[in-house]
């Protein structure tokens, strides 16, 4: 059963082997031309993909509609490779791998020509992490600023965002406020934003007293396909005052559907927030050459009606999978199988693609937690509001991991 | 008759015997190894309880933990980082002085599973100039900060402090911690495939996503090497089988190829390898070896990497 599971790292395989040689082959021709001379740029105007190109709110900055999330890459050479296809908008932050992200960043560009690209780091406004709540002041603020552009290599970045803005007073916050029109005063960050990941009021709420200050330019924010309607309708919101919108955790959830189809969900995901009107850009993470590969595939495409069908088959074998975590399970159950728990597991192997850490997880309940019940229930009496198959996850665990 | 009963019946009851043996010793197998989790476990949460904070400070609340689905509340898009590699939970806390004031100390303890998890997401985060603070495993950190891994943990000290006198506080309290976490202090045995000799200490990587980009060499180390006076950069990584071994050596110079990069064979290495030029990276060697995919770039010296491949490959055992 295990074997047979097609995972997203084995489609890519599949994928690198069958589909995507031929993009492969168009980008590392790239690279080759690069090779031959280190000193040149490594991107000729002849050798860039059809990379599509929009307007960042009130910025004017033309940045590439596929834009590159550095956060967990380790290799500087799917950087140069992302450069050739013309992708020109790079989002990292002071506290991503405690600065060396910034570094590594900072060493392509000086190599490939600062002037090219455009650059955006995040400053985390609060303190370190005491629940978040205690803000920096502006000094420290500034020195943090300091570090980023020295490890950046740079006197400027094009977007300089306060990070992780889970409240929404802090963007009116006077210091926060101070901080960032002097950047822009000072010539160190061209134009300021805000990126935020939280949920429900608290997203809507941040973006409206965001708007309110008029300070900030651009906004970086989580959507995806199963963004609720509010956060759509608070993004427009910005973008109707010409506030730049850039995406980020775009492809939500990571699963691949039990059954391949020939589309893949992950392009149509990202594809679904390409062609929302109000974004500007996505800044999907890539670790790797496939990854860019699968991603830039989307670039030219139209949603159109295979790729809804390819993403509304992806959410249907996802939304049967994916707990919701609201706890309305656990009592419906007459053993004690700790169904939450397990539901975890099946997201490590199904979610994460680590079977291990699943089996690792499934494997610390004891005999009366996991679902062992399950196998001997013949009468399941437990139910999911939301529609997860729940004696069949459990015996599907079960048989996986025991 | 009953002898021989006997002695026909006595080789099953020993039959017999062994099995329910080789059974009791699976399950005290499983038993100890599953107190030996459950030990390690509480004794994290025991360094809370019992251990922390050091005199002058006190808990600024209850410890709190964090698991996979939820650790993004805690420290935002960082989540994924960690989740790559294996993350399983943190737990951690807040001190603050007993004698009042702003000041504060949160001590974060991840447990990633296993050690080179751990020491996975140590090395990047290190500053490659700091000092080693001769915490736990490996170590680095100032005034206001320290990070250490130690055996499947990794560890994160911040401090807000404004007393001067109090800025040792950060190195005590990690010291308490490296000393009270379980396990022993000893590197993965991954980074054993390495010879020592000409390695660029602190450049040691496990890499989860891609070795040199390609999702083909998913999982490995690589390191650095000053060779005749010029920086090379070796790598091995790791496949569930012999066979994704081979399929990724073929993987790799098929994409070679198709960026019109020759693969040659690599002499005196037989099968599974071959001599091409890297992408951004200069010239490559690259040869399988059981489970192993294992090669040397940014070579200007074939023979160079040659040498140091062959030591690589002396090294690698399933």
């Amino acid at each position: 059963m295990t074997g047979k599971k097609l995972t997203r790292r084995r489609f890519l395989r599949n994928l690198t082997v069958a589909g995507t040689c031929s993009s492969l082959y168009v980008n590392t021709l790239t690279a080759g031309h690069a090779l031959g001379n280190p000193h040149k740029k490594y991107a000729s105007k002849d050798n860039k993909m059809d990379m599509e190109y929009r307007t960042l709110g009130r910025t004017g900055l033309k940045v590439s509609a596929l834009s590159f999330g550095v956060m967990r890459l380790a290799e500087p050479a799917v950087l140069f490779e992302a450069l050739d296809m013309g992708i020109n908008y790079f989002d990292t932050a002071h506290s991503y791998q405690r600065g060396n992200n910034e570094k590594m960043l900072g060493d392509v560009l000086k190599q490939y020509g600062r002037e090219k690209v455009f650059i955006a780091t995040k400053i985390p406004p609060y303190h370190k992490r005491l629940g978040m709540k205690r803000l920096n002041d502006q000094k420290s603020l500034e020195a943090k600023m300091e570090k980023s552009l020295r490890r950046l290599q740079t006197d400027y970045v094009d977007v300089l965002f306060l990070h992780n803005i889970n409240d929404p007073d802090w963007p009116v916050h006077d210091e926060m406020l101070s901080f960032c029109q002097k950047m822009k005063k000072t010539g160190k960050a061209r134009f300021v934003g805000i990126s935020f990941h939280s949920a429900g009021k608290t997203y809507v709420d941040t973006v409206d007293q965001a708007l309110k200050t008029d300070v900030y330019d651009v906004f970086l924010a989580t959507l995806n396909y199963k963004s609720p309607k509010a956060h759509i309708d608070a993004l427009k919101r910005a973008r109707n005052k010409n506030v730049g919108i850039v995406a980020m955790k775009t492809q939500a959830g990571g699963y691949e559907p039990g059954a391949r189809e020939s589309l893949n969900p992950h392009q149509a995901a990202l594809r679904w927030v390409l062609d929302r009107e109000f974004v500007d850009c996505a800044i999907p993470g890539m670790v790797n050459r496939q990854q860019l590969a699968e991603n830039s595939g989307v670039i030219g495409m139209k949603m159109g009606w295979s790729h809804r069908k390819t993403l509304a088959v992806y959410y249907d074998a996802i939304k049967e999978r994916y707990c919701l975590r609201c706890g309305a399970c656990t009592s419906s159950c007459k053993n004690a199988v700790d169904i939450h728990t397990i539901h975890r597991s099946l997201m490590y192997w199904e979610g994460y693609q680590d079977f291990e850490l699943g089996r690792k997880t499934y494997r610390e309940l004891s005999t009366a937690e996991n679902a062992l019940a399950c196998m001997r229930c013949s009468t399941p009496v437990c139910r999911c509001i939301n529609g997860i198959k729940i004696s069949e996850r459990m015996r599907y665990a079960h048989t996986t991991f025991i | 008759m009953h002898i021989r009963l006997l002695f026909k019946r006595r080789p099953m009851r020993l039959d017999a015997g062994l099995g329910y043996c080789i059974k009791l010793l699976v399950v005290l197998w499983i038993l100890t190894g599953a107190s030996v989790v459950s030990a390690a476990e509480s004794n994290v949460e025991a360094i809370f309880t019992a251990r922390l904070p050091v005199p002058g400070w006190k808990p600024e609340g209850e410890p709190y933990r964090y698991v996979p689905e939820n650790l993004y509340e805690y420290i935002n898009g960082g989540a994924d980082y960690f989740i790559a590699y294996g993350f399983i939970a943190l737990t951690g806390a807040n001190y603050s002085p007993v004698s009042g004031g702003m000041d504060s100390v949160t001590v974060d303890i991840y447990d990633m599973g296993d050690k080179l998890n751990a020491f996975g997401v140590f090395q990047p985060r290190r500053d490659s100039q700091a000092p080693s603070l001769n915490i736990g495993t490996g170590s680095f950190g100032s005034d206001d900060y320290v990070a250490f891994h130690k055996d499947r943990f990794y560890v994160e000290i911040q401090t807000y402090i404004t007393e001067k006198n109090e800025k040792r506080v950060v190195k005590d309290m990690a010291s308490m911690v490296a000393a009270h976490l379980p396990g022993d202090d000893s590197l993965p045995h991954e980074l054993s495939y390495f010879p020592e000799k000409s390695r660029i200490a602190g450049s040691e990587r496990y890499i989860r996503g891609g070795i040199l980009g390609h999702a083909f060499l998913d999982r490995g180390m690589v390191c650095e090497y000053r060779i005749e006076g010029k920086k090379v950069t070796a790598f091995v990584a790791f496949f569930p089988s012999y066979r994704d071994a081979v399929m990724a050596v073929e993987h790799h110079r098929s994409f070679l190829e198709k960026s019109e990069k020759a693969c040659l064979p690599l002499e005196g290495f037989g099968m599974h390898s071959f001599v091409s030029e890297e992408p951004f990276h200069k010239t490559i060697i690259v040869k399988q070896a059981g489970t192993f995919v294992a090669g040397v770039y940014d070579l200007t010296s074939v023979e160079a990497g040659k040498r140091l491949l062959m030591g690589i490959l002396r090294n690698l055992t399933p």
